[in-house]
């Protein structure tokens, strides 16, 4: 079987005429979902589903901002051990 | 096809779609897919008949391709729009309602050649004319097959094929999709729809060898 006689079966294949749907086609399908017209709600995993990449960006947005506000301030303000030398200080020198 | 109309099966159906057609009239104001899902949200579930009376076509010219029995078609066409109306919240109306639709048909049919797999012994090619099998034997052959003959050879050489694979080339060598379109319709990456297109079209070629 060759590409020629393969393509050949391809374009008989496009060449079919769709099939129609019959004139009440859509009056059926409401007759079925009025037979059972339970929809499905959103479930939690849905909602969490939809949210998700929204949520995992704000989540990450809020930790990038933490983490630079931490190393600023971290910056300019004397380090913790410096300032707890400089608290003991006083105690140090009445004893 | 017209001895499937004049049945009385249809006869009935055109006349339960008549009592229904009294029920849920069709002149209204023409809006978009958006507002009118907006509706059926809000509480007006018969406007979904609006939604399935414009998609009906798009819709059957997608699944026609997996069925060709008109009575299946309407049923695996009407189990689409059933699986849409269930899902309906799940639309974020980010794509259009058409490319939404158009995922749960590819999706309903892919699950019909499954469960048609399943049910199908071993498929011998049935008697095909003797043009047909002439042109199956000679790769010289210059001569023009029949459309239609050449329809069924392929429909029975696909047959023979997994529902994957008959998806696939259906999608991409029939209907002429991109692969990054068959990639948002299946859920595959781009990558597997490749790949599976490529084996698809040999597995085709020696199932087509293999009925000569």
């Amino acid at each position: 079987m060759n590409d020629r006689k393969l393509n050949q079966l391809f374009h008989a294949a496009k060449s079919e005429a769709p099939a129609v749907p019959n004139e009440g086609f859509a009056f059926l399908v409401m007759q079925q979902i009025q037979r059972n017209p339970a929809r499905t709600e959103l479930s939690i995993s849905d909602m969490l589903g939809n949210w998700f990449p929204r949520v995992a960006v704000a989540a990450a947005a809020v930790i990038a901002i933490c983490v630079l506000g931490e190393m600023v301030i971290a910056s300019n303000a004397p380090s913790l051990s410096e300032s707890a030398a400089q608290l003991s200080q006083p105690l140090v020198a009445e004893n | 096809m017209t001895a499937i109309v004049a049945s009385p099966l249809a006869c009935f159906a055109e006349h339960r779609a008549d009592k229904l057609k009294r029920a849920f009239p069709t002149e209204r104001p023409v809006s978009d897919d958006a507002e009118l899902l907006q509706r059926i949200r809000s509480g007006a579930p018969e406007e979904f008949a609006e939604l399935v009376r414009r998609h009906q076509s798009h819709v059957y010219a997608i699944l026609y391709r997996y069925e060709r029995d008109h009575h299946r078609l309407e049923d695996l066409a009407q189990d689409t729009f059933l699986k849409a109306w269930r899902s309906l919240e799940q639309f974020d109306g980010r794509a259009p309602f058409q490319h939404w639709l158009s995922k749960i048909a590819v999706h309903a049919a892919l699950d019909h050649l499954r469960k048609q797999k399943r049910s199908q012994k071993e498929i011998g090619f049935p008697e095909l004319g003797e043009d047909a099998l002439e042109w199956l034997h000679n790769d010289n052959k210059q001569s023009d097959l029949e459309a239609s003959q050449a329809r069924e050879i392929l429909a029975n050489a696909m047959r023979k094929l997994s529902p994957e694979d008959q998806l696939v080339l259906t999608l991409l060598e029939i209907e002429d999709r991109s692969v990054k379109e068959i990639s948002t319709l299946t859920g595959w990456t781009a990558v597997t729809v490749r790949v599976r297109a490529l084996r698809a079209r040999a597995r085709l070629k020696k199932a087509l060898e293999g009925s000569k």
